[in-house]
């Protein structure tokens, strides 16, 4: 049997997705290299996808650069925006959705995913919120207890509004996904 | 592209040349582009100011506009928006955030009113 692994080329970030300028697309492939490179990962390094959905990756990024290091300087800004970069590609990838507007609420950078194609005269309607949580490194007790916390952070309201939590590792590189 | 997606666009788009002026340090032009963002989006929150069945799409576009409205300094404006929201159906979460808004614009004044020092960067 030829079994072909499936591929995620983070430069393709760069091409820009309905809420994703290919300006802001190329800085999230950056900040994506930046953390994969700093945790000794090489290229083709497998990244799992567990929880609500289940896959691997071979994943493939950009050289990284000593300007793109001092760019990056900020690690925990860094690993927050290599984790959008991941999660946008992997709903893109694993779901009908894709990623429509970044929420304009008043804290916090998380972003509304719509079904693609979807033409609804309201914005809004039918579409389901991304919250991502990042991880530079961790091991699974510490990623277990960031899905737990997120878990009980959605589970205090009574939500009507589908939401899709992730969370992403860099060191081992995992995109652990629950659908609430 | 109906109305009021075509001024939620325009007010999304004209927010985004609002944070480049910001990053490019020109708060006159950053100031300026806030304003035309807040006006397009609370003219997009009026238009469906009526439809109560609308979920979450009102309660969205009228916290969207508070937000903006924070941003160009109408605080007073933004109370309005955020009033109006939560005399509709929003959705709870989406609640709590209109609330968290309101919070945020009046917890420096309700402590300086009881004459407490309050720091907000610690919240």
């Amino acid at each position: 049997m030829n079994f072909k692994p499936k591929e995620l080329i983070i430069t393709k970030l760069e091409q820009g997705l309905p809420a994703i300028t290919p300006a802001f697309g190329a800085a999230l492939a950056e900040a994506c290299a930046v953390c994969l490179n700093d945790q000794g990962n090489i290229q083709g390094v497998e990244l799992q996808v567990q929880g609500d959905l289940t896959d691997v990756f071979k994943i493939y990024w950009q050289e990284v650069t000593d300007q793109m290091l001092r760019c990056w300087n900020d690690n925990e800004y860094t690993t927050e925006q290599a984790a959008y970069g991941i999660t946008l590609l992997i709903i893109q990838e694993l779901t009908e959705y894709t990623v429509v507007e970044r929420s304009r609420r008043g804290t916090g950078f998380d972003y509304w995913l719509g079904k693609k194609g979807d033409n609804n005269q309201l914005p809004f309607q039918n579409a389901v919120r991304l919250e991502v949580s990042a991880i530079r490194q961790g091991d699974d007790s510490k990623i277990k207890a960031r899905a737990k916390q997120k878990l009980e952070q959605v589970n205090s309201v009574d939500s009507s509004l589908p939401v899709y939590i992730v969370i992403v590792e860099f060191s081992k590189p995992l995109c652990f996904v629950m659908k609430k | 592209m109906n109305q009021i997606q075509d001024l939620h666009k325009q007010a999304m788009d004209l927010a985004e040349m609002a944070q480049v002026a910001k990053l490019k340090g020109d708060s006159v032009l950053a100031l300026q582009l806030s304003k035309q963002a807040f006006e397009k989006e609370r003219l997009a929150a009026e238009l469906i100011v009526n439809n109560f069945a609308a979920e979450p799409t009102r309660s969205v576009l009228h916290r969207s506009a508070a937000t903006l409205a924070i941003d160009c300094g109408e605080i007073a404006a933004a109370e309005r928006l955020i009033a109006v929201a939560l005399s509709g159906n929003p959705p709870q979460e989406i609640a709590e955030e209109l609330k968290d808004l309101f919070v945020q614009i009046n917890i420096d004044k309700y402590f300086a009113r009881r004459g407490i020092e309050f720091d907000s960067a610690k919240l």
